[in-house]
């Protein structure tokens, strides 16, 4: 069973379509990608940079056993509101100030754990040692949401949505437009074929285009137009000689005088064929002459100024008549 | 009823016992480590040094209220090169080989003696004193609620040309004018 016929049209769109759409996203997901392992570097970094700084901060008020100056120090935190929860121990592990305050312990970390920042269950943690100099004076603890990168992606979502869709939008003009290209003249090619065996009209032509191949098929379909144009010529040309045969065999039949069959057979060369003068001409014998035996009907005037009445001899050696008479 | 305060005190006793075995710090264990956190947090100038290799001398003034404590704090501690070493001095004229000078509350009467002595030199004088709010000491010591703060006085710290890291003043409170 053959496959479902598919307009040409809409089988280029969908190449064209399938394409561009394919490359788009898969730029769209590298891009994605990379950015998503760069960015959770970014992150740590950040957070890491913040963490630095809070802990420089914070040495004070664990030198000198100072929680609220703790908890105001940590309170800077509040600028990054994905920073969910932060901490300090003193060097013992002991929980000395926390963020935000109303922060349950229970949230916390029970022991302080080696330096470092890592993702763990859908946040980051670090832990940042507190050093004045080269004692150690506690340690911060800090944890941050990943609502940065949610945020991040949602609006890569939107902006990939409406990237996809502005393309897909002009992919199908452009698409649109170079298909045409291919498929109108394939198109023009098919309506013309159509135009020759609805007409039987060997005489149309169709239209070059600018593409190498379409136009090599168009040549080749001119050529097989102009090729049947010629056999149908000739093929007409055949019948008219079949038909003069059948018109003289006809005459003969009907048992008519020669004149007569003569006259039927200039009849039908001056009907069928474009010519301006016919007559019948007979070489008696031996002579070295023709004798105008019959002028067609129609070629009465014209003989009469060639001189080429009913009667004339014409000597064969004038105009090349022998080369006829020898075939 | 005797029976039952005997009981009770006894009781207590067992609390405060019991409070020591666990290691908690007593008040000068703290103001010892505080004395030591000091020398972090405060910049001293290179003329307060006699020499590149001189220690960095934290001294007790008088009265010792700190016994081992303050040998355990600084012991195998060091300021840059330097190593620190505690010393307990009596006399006011040893008071200018000192970096850090504490005065305790019981040396009170003398304060204003040995500030006058040290005559705006680069020693950060250190006193838990718990009479009036300024006496001329640059760093206070005053324990409130079992905690111990800490109070600056920086007219005198900048007039002995010494520098209180920001970290050590937001920590504190301030007293005296601020900023140049």
């Amino acid at each position: 069973m053959p496959a479902r016929s598919v307009p040409i049209r809409a089988q280029l769109m969908k190449m064209l379509l399938l394409t561009s759409g394919m490359v788009l996203l898969f730029t769209c997901a590298a891009f994605v990608t990379y950015d998503l392992a760069t960015f959770r570097q970014s992150i740590t970094g950040q957070l890491s940079t913040l963490g630095r700084a809070i802990a420089a901060n914070s040495t004070a008020a664990l030198a000198f056993d100072n929680p609220g100056d703790a908890r105001a120090v940590l309170a800077a935190f509040r600028a990054d509101r994905s920073i969910v929860a932060a901490a300090l121990y003193d060097t013992s592990g002991n929980l000395f100030a926390s963020y935000p305050d109303d922060l349950m312990p229970a949230e916390l970390p029970r022991t302080v754990q080696p330096d470092g920042y890592r993702f763990e269950g859908g946040y980051v943690v670090g832990f940042e040692p507190v050093v004045e100099g080269d004692r150690p004076l506690g340690t911060l603890f800090v944890k941050s949401d990943l609502s940065v990168i949610q945020e991040r992606f949602s609006s890569y979502g939107l902006i990939t949505g409406v990237v996809i869709a502005l393309s897909a939008l002009l992919d199908y003009l452009v698409a649109y437009r170079q298909q045409s290209r291919i498929s109108e003249p394939i198109l023009a090619l098919a309506q013309t074929a159509r135009a020759v065996s609805d007409r039987n009209d060997y005489t149309v032509r169709a239209d070059r285009s600018n593409t190498r191949e379409i136009d090599s098929l168009t040549e080749a379909f001119n050529h097989m137009l102009t090729q049947i144009e010629r056999s149908e010529a000739r093929l007409r040309a055949q019948m008219g000689r079949l038909s003069l045969l059948q018109h003289i065999t006809s005459a003969i039949g009907n048992r008519q005088d020669l004149p007569s069959i003569f006259q039927v057979v200039l009849r039908n060369v001056e009907e069928n064929l474009p010519i301006d003068f016919g007559c019948i001409c007979l070489n008696e014998g031996a002579s070295d002459a023709l004798t105008v035996t019959t002028v067609g009907a129609a070629s009465q005037q014209v003989s009469a100024s060639l001189g080429l009445a009913e009667g004339t001899r014409v000597p064969v050696d004038v105009n090349g008549l022998s080369r006829c008479m020898r075939g | 009823m005797a029976l039952l305060s005997s009981l009770r005190a006894l009781l207590l006793g067992a609390v405060l016992i019991a409070g020591q075995a666990v290691g908690a710090p007593t008040e000068y264990e703290i103001k010892a480590v505080f004395l030591l956190h000091f020398s972090r947090f405060v910049e001293w100038p290179d003329n307060a040094f006699s020499a590149p290799d001189a220690p960095f001398v934290l001294c007790v003034f008088g009265h010792d209220p700190f016994g081992e404590a303050l040998d355990a704090a600084v012991r195998g501690e060091t300021r840059g090169d330097r190593s620190i070493v505690a010393r307990r001095i009596r006399d006011v004229a040893a008071a200018r080989e000192c970096h850090i000078l504490f005065v305790h509350r019981s040396e009170d009467v003398r304060l204003a003696e040995i500030l006058a002595a040290l005559d705006h030199r680069s020693t950060l004088t250190v006193s838990d004193s718990i009479r009036g709010a300024r006496r001329g000491e640059m760093i206070r010591l005053i324990t409130e609620n079992d905690r111990i703060r800490l109070r600056v006085d920086v007219d005198a710290v900048r007039a002995a040309r010494l520098k209180v890291s920001s970290n050590l003043l937001r920590a504190a409170e301030v007293v005296g004018t601020r900023g140049s």
